[in-house]
């Protein structure tokens, strides 16, 4: 099978990210001779273009903005965008030859051949309004680059179904390759336009007029020389993270980063899922971190942001956070949610209540209780969580018990003493340092309450410990 | 031919309804009660709807009215039983004892106000719980409509426990007050949805089931 490469190209990436909220008219990147080098759409609409002189340029658009190149966000948005690639192919590479732009390979990608559109798709949204992106398809990363080159922003460009590779690629044009000006101009002086017209020349020739580099470049573009690349280094870990375009301080600022945190992660855990998830929100000199916990993986955007909105609107950050992070920790093997019957849909329906509740109360703040094996009252319950699947314990026949305890026995003051056949000694605890030894008794308050009612045998106080609801 | 009533009601049959179908034994969505003095009082405790029932005293019957249900509800079905806001440990071996599937029962305990509420709704309307203990705090009118709705939703029962006076205008399906009657409980139905008649009624409710 032939190799099948998908090239990604940001041709304005440098411009473009200092406008990705678009409240600038225009942004133009200015190169080390005063030139212009890189632009957005809105400097091209103001007739900025690329090889203009720097003074022209802020002659003809003063208002527009000239930026310095900022080569860690470039990275770090292009870093992201090559681990969004590995959930499709084995291998991405970066293609040095132009400033901003990877190759990803799809041969024998079952994900790429039964859904091409879900990562053409997934390419667009990492992307979105502001950053251009090409897309090129071909056997070779560096046809593939230059496809993508000739191309639509957004589109996907490739050779016709029905042409093969070694057909089709002598029409490429050579104003298309990374050559400087000079070279391009010379190519076009002796009437060389394409990559065909170029293999026309002498093999030798060709090495001597214009460098034994653009030998080389046309072999590995037509696959007749290896093309080793180092790959683009993967991330051990799942984590997203990005500087937020505004300053956000609610929650209705960060739903939208975050579900787009979400949303790159889910794509690169593919198979894999998370029940535990790390936010780090950083504002000028502050840092806030928050851990999220599910009963089940969490899969779902909606659910996800449902847990987040009530853990965050809980706990609010309090400032203005300027950079976000987001970590799938623990993943696990998903194998997705299994079945749709009516049982299984309510044991999803209450973890996800489970897991609400718990985001916004805490994980503590619901629970369950179960019995003990225990004489007294008090260490005779305990609590547990509600996955704890212990059914009802067993228990001896004891005399009616109150349907309310009280967390500790009130004193209170009995009018009568009660009948010896009304008393339930209660003795032990010796064993554990809390021991006990009580008379138990109904009593009728004035109030017409039922209360549980012990006599404390060493003190002869009485106590109130329970109500019979 | 139907008339404009008739097919309103056939349209609307949880939201309009003739007033002599709330007669005891009539009515097609209710809980039975487990209790045949209750039974003989309500019918039953309407479902998807809000029961309230209010005391001025605590200890006097308030949850033994109810534990057959709780105990048939936690048996019979795989929803869960919420314990919202109890002011004391629901005591697990009486409960045990009284046939309470305590796997099924779940107790929460929010603190502040606005999330109290919001934990009501998120239970009753979620359709996880098939019954819904709580001791809210007082609520306006928006706020019971809101919760009311939700148990429709959801398909939820709700029992919400006053000891203070709450107002009189309330949507829930039914309104109950207890008092202390010597050995007895007193049962005084203020409101039920589709009876015109206030009834009163002296229960002796069991210890234990």
């Amino acid at each position: 099978m032939a190799e099948q490469w998908l090239a990604v190209i940001f041709p304005a990436l440098a411009a473009e990210l200092w406008n990705l909220d678009g409240t600038l008219p225009g942004v133009w990147i200015a190169e080390t001779r005063q030139r212009v080098w890189q632009m957005d759409a809105g400097a091209a609409n103001q007739g900025i273009q690329i090889g203009m002189s720097a003074a022209q340029a802020r002659a003809l658009a003063p208002q527009l903005q000239v930026m310095q190149r900022d080569a860690e966000r470039e990275f770090n948005l292009l870093d992201r965008c090559a681990q969004l690639l590995y959930a499709w192919g084995p291998q991405v590479v970066a293609l040095q030859e132009w400033p901003h732009a990877l190759a990803v390979e799809l041969q024998g990608n079952s994900r790429w051949r039964a859904r091409p559109q879900s990562l053409l798709q997934a390419i667009r949204e990492f992307a979105g309004e502001r950053l251009r992106v090409r897309l090129g398809l071909a056997p070779t990363s560096l046809a593939a680059a230059l496809l993508a080159w000739q191309g639509e922003d957004g589109e996907l460009c490739h050779w016709p179904a029905d042409r093969s590779f070694t057909e089709c690629w002598q029409e490429i044009p050579l104003k298309l390759l990374p050559a400087n000006n000079m070279l391009h101009v010379r190519w076009e002086s002796l009437g060389l336009y394409s990559c065909g017209d170029w293999l026309r020349l002498d093999r030798r020739e060709r090495a001597l007029r214009f460098g034994p580099e653009w030998e080389s470049f046309l072999d590995r573009l037509r696959g007749i020389r290896a093309d080793p690349r180092s790959p683009w280094p993967l991330q051990e870990e799942f984590a997203v993270a990005f500087p937020l375009l505004q300053e956000v301080s609610d929650w209705q600022g960060l739903r939208f980063p975050l579900r787009r945190a979400f949303q790159e992660l889910r794509l690169r855990l593919r198979h894999r899922a998370s029940t535990r998830w790390e936010l780090l929100l950083q504002g000028r000199d502050v840092q806030y971190r928050q851990l999220l916990h599910s009963r089940d993986p969490l899969t779902s955007a909606e659910l996800f942001l449902q847990l987040w909105r009530e853990r965050l609107q809980r706990h609010p950050w309090g400032f203005a956070a300027r950079h976000l992070q987001l970590r799938a920790m623990d993943t696990e093997n998903w194998a997705g949610e299994q079945g749709a019957f009516w049982e299984q849909n309510l044991l999803r329906e209450q973890g996800q209540l489970l897991d609400r509740l718990r985001a916004r109360l805490g994980v503590d703040s619901i629970y369950r209780v179960r019995p003990r094996a225990d004489h007294r009252p008090e260490y005779a319950w305990h609590s547990v969580v509600p996955e704890d699947s212990e059914t009802n314990t067993a228990l001896p026949d004891l005399r009616p018990r109150p349907l309310w305890l009280l967390p500790e026995p009130i004193p209170v003051s009995v009018l009568h003493e009660p009948e010896t056949t009304e008393l339930e000694r209660i003795e032990g605890g010796w064993w554990d340092g809390h021991d006990v030894s009580r008379d138990y008794f109904r009593w009728r308050r004035s109030d017409g309450a039922e209360c549980w009612v012990f006599r404390d045998r060493r003190s002869a106080r009485y106590f109130l410990h329970g109500y019979f609801a | 031919m139907k008339t404009a009533v008739e097919e309103l009601l056939a349209r609307h049959p949880q939201r309009l309804w003739r007033a002599e179908a709330g007669k005891p034994g009539r009515q097609k969505h209710l809980q039975d009660p487990g209790h045949s003095e209750v039974r003989d009082l309500l019918g039953g405790w309407p479902r998807r709807a809000i029961t309230e029932i209010h005391s001025q005293v605590e200890g006097i019957g308030e949850l033994r009215l109810l534990l057959p249900t709780i105990a048939a509800l936690s048996q019979q079905e795989k929803r869960w039983v919420l314990w919202c806001l109890p002011p004391y440990i629901p005591y697990a071996p009486a409960l045990a004892a009284a046939g309470v599937h305590l796997e099924r029962m779940l107790v929460i305990h929010p603190r502040q106000r606005q999330d109290q509420l919001w934990t009501l709704e998120s239970a009753l309307r979620s359709g996880t719980c098939s019954a819904v203990l709580a001791w809210p705090p007082a609520l306006e009118e928006a706020a019971q409509r809101r919760l009311q709705l939700a148990a429709e939703t959801g398909n939820s029962m709700g029992f919400f426990f006053y000891r203070d006076v709450v107002s009189q205008r309330s949507p829930a399906a039914l309104r109950l007050r207890l008092q202390p009657a010597g050995e007895h409980t007193r049962v005084q139905v203020e409101k039920r949805r589709g009876a015109t008649v206030p009834a009163v009624a002296n229960l002796e409710l069991p210890l234990a089931i």
